[in-house]
């Protein structure tokens, strides 16, 4: 190509590309055809699966007694978008969120290709997707809240035009790092965590499901800011690096590889490596402190100043617990924030996390692997009895308490230290193929001892039930510490 | 007296024998070199050596008493090297030697830590991540990490791997000073030249002359 020849377009390099893939194509129309067919029937049985479990949900709402409970629940569609739309900014974040696979980077974003408009179809694309999502998620929350439809679909409408306005602010702070648009992830969580502490504090308590026309004005208002932010990010896309592009596309390539084998524990190490190796570099601190195995203990610290929001996720997770009770679970809190705070505290078990996958750094180490296990533990164990008493006031009796950080404990321990799923053990046939055992046991991994130490403060929320849970949390910590 | 002495020492998978009544001595203060092509059994002789696998024959023994990775003063005096390091990812390099000195309960280990820094080529990467490191440096770090804790049994897995040319001359004085000091060496190696400088006793495994 002389320097006077114009680039190609993307759009007909889409279409060489689509006419190569249709020249490999061999599958035969008779499968196809019957692909379609599964596909269809899946639909229809998980819809159909849906529908019910909405008209139940929307059923239990109606039995609410209280005007706090009532209110509470009146107010959760808005507070599940608002936690949907923090997540969804927090994972956007984390993989890009406009990404390209490493053959894309290499044979297209290195030629005079116009990027911006290569990567315009996956962001509208993507954009759209994430606006269908957050409005179907909000109408049937709305739908089980026992919300009218017209303000149902205004709702369901603010929230489609909230999501690619959260898409829109990740990609230009992709492209612009240091621009104002980097906040809005850690605004959005916020604006989330206010309104978990809204509902935890009872000022939703009067409220009743919105039945006035007046609430279209929301997604009227947003209209203008979606369309503003959304054609201020496609103009942005042409100043997007190859090497940012390209990351994203590696963290998603190895969490789907963890996440086919269901070992969620495996897909935080990716994601862990790769935000360590993003960072680089740290300013380090020499570790001063106990020796032994309780040097651990040591390094937790020095992670914990490094990065403070390892020990604010748990204290903010503090804050549903009174929501959940505002909204009168009574004993369902406990197994609800085991389960919270076992999430929480994932990132304070980093350590445990790596003793337990090798043993080569048990070996440098010197010390027992139970001696390093629960050096590792000290600063996960301290965090969550102080989070399960943070939830004191809030669980049926002051007990469960420390009952519910225990549990946490256990919970968190059990995941971290679980072996990954043994292909060389007996396999099962499954629709997917051959599967072994311990593949599906991995999937539920700390959520069977959140359950295990749950159930007696359920049978029994009172003195007798914690004490049981905090029996059955201990035994399994011992356990889990112990195994070789 | 001895230091390492493995007797009988097979292990097989399955039907296939890696290793089959293999015998060696090893002296305080002096090194052997394995050698051998690619599966000839020297990791796993190393791992075995360092009870990471278990043997399906024969014994090891440390100061003539069997060796046991779960006491804690044999673990103290061996330091293994193999081809399965994992590290924090979320702590510097600086960290890493801070926390195994420490584990170790080193003397002074603030001193020893900035010595072996020093003596790897490490000071500028104190602050990094271990995943922003070359292959080389993380070789680097690896030696480190057996630098700063007391040994009297350096077991390495191809100590010279992804090391520039400079390094290996690095690694190899480092070696004759580990065994003036009274270490004992136990390594694998397809470095000619870091054998013929450091071993005092090679044993070649496996049916094939070294590559």
């Amino acid at each position: 190509m002389s320097a006077g020849t114009p680039a190609p377009t993307p759009g007909e390099l889409r279409g060489l590309i689509r006419g190569w893939r249709r020249g490999h194509v061999t599958t035969p129309w008779g499968e196809l055809l019957y692909q379609a067919y599964v596909a269809l029937l899946t639909v229809l049985i998980y819809g159909s699966g849906l529908v019910t479990a909405v008209i139940n949900a929307g059923q239990a709402v109606e039995g609410c007694a209280t005007v706090t409970c009532s209110g509470t629940r009146a107010a959760g569609p808005v507070l599940l978008v608002l936690v949907w739309l923090a997540l969804g900014a927090a994972v956007l974040r984390l993989l890009g969120p406009l990404m390209v696979s490493p053959a894309a980077s290499a044979l297209v974003l290195s030629t005079p290709v116009d990027r911006g408009r290569w990567l315009g179809r996956q962001y509208v694309t993507a954009s759209a997707l994430s606006a269908f999502a957050a409005a179907v998620l909000a109408l049937l929350a709305a739908v089980t809240a026992g919300w009218p439809l017209l303000t149902g679909t205004a709702l369901a409408l603010a929230a489609a035009l909230l999501a690619p306005v959260t898409y829109a602010a990740g990609s230009i702070a992709q492209a612009r790092p240091r621009s104002v648009w980097r906040a809005v992830a850690p605004a959005a969580a916020l604006l989330a965590l206010a309104a978990v502490g809204a509902v935890a504090a009872g000022v939703t308590a009067d409220m009743a499901p919105p039945e006035d026309a007046w609430w279209w004005l929301v997604p009227a208002a947003l209209a203008p800011a979606a369309a503003g932010s959304v054609v201020l990010a496609r103009r942005r896309l042409g100043e997007l690096r190859r090497r940012d592009l390209t990351r994203g596309h590696g963290l998603a390539n190895g969490l789907s590889g963890a996440l086919a084998g269901m070992d969620t524990a495996l897909a935080y190490d990716v994601v862990l490596q790769h935000t360590s190796a993003r960072r680089a570099l740290v300013r380090a601190r020499r570790l001063r402190g106990p020796r032994g195995p309780l040097a651990l203990v040591t390094a937790d610290l020095v992670r914990l100043r490094r990065a403070p929001v390892r020990v604010l996720a748990p204290a903010a997770t503090v804050v549903p617990a009174y929501a959940l009770a505002e909204a009168g679970a009574g004993a369902l809190t406990v197994p609800a924030m085991v389960v919270l705070g076992f999430w929480a505290a994932i990132p304070l078990g980093a350590g445990v996390r790596v003793l337990s996958r090798s043993s080569s750094l048990a070996r440098l180490l010197g010390a027992s692997s139970w001696q390093l296990r629960l050096g590792a533990l000290v600063v996960p164990a301290v965090v969550l009895v102080a989070f399960g008493l943070g939830c004191l006031w809030a669980l049926p009796h002051p007990l469960l308490a420390p009952a519910v950080g225990l549990g946490a404990l256990a919970a968190l321990t059990r995941w971290l230290v679980a072996s990954p799923p043994d292909y060389a053990s007996a396999m099962i046939s499954t629709p997917m193929g051959a599967a072994p055992v311990s593949l599906f046991g991995n999937a539920v991994r700390g959520f069977d001892i959140a359950g295990l130490v749950s159930i007696p403060a359920l049978f029994a929320p009172d003195a007798v039930g914690a004490s049981i849970s905090m029996a059955v949390s201990a035994i399994t910590l011992g356990v889990l510490v112990a195994r070789r | 007296m001895t230091l390492l002495t493995v007797s009988g020492l097979s292990r097989s998978y399955g039907d296939h024998a890696v290793l089959t009544g293999l015998d060696l001595s090893l002296e305080a203060g002096r090194a052997v070199a394995l050698t051998g092509t690619n599966g000839s059994g020297k990791s796993t002789l190393l791992r075995c050596v360092a009870g990471a696998e278990e043997p399906t024959a024969g014994e090891v023994l440390l100061d003539g008493r069997p060796y046991d990775e779960r006491s804690a003063a044999m673990r103290r005096d061996v330091a293994a090297l193999l081809d399965d390091l994992d590290l924090f990812p979320d702590l510097a390099v600086i960290e890493h030697l801070d926390l195994v000195a420490h584990a170790h309960r080193a003397e002074d280990p603030e001193a020893t830590v900035d010595g072996v820094l020093e003596e790897v080529g490490l000071v500028d990467q104190a602050d990094q991540l271990p995943g922003s490191l070359s292959s080389g440096q993380r070789q680097r770090l690896a030696l480190a990490l057996l630098l700063v804790r007391p040994r009297r049994l350096l077991l390495l897995d191809e100590p010279e791997q992804r090391l520039d040319t400079e390094g290996a001359r690095w690694l190899a004085d480092l070696l004759l000073r580990e065994k003036e000091a009274g270490v004992g060496i136990l390594f694998a190696s397809h470095h000619p030249a870091l054998v013929e400088a450091v071993a005092d006793d090679v044993i070649r495994l496996g049916s094939s002359p070294d590559a």
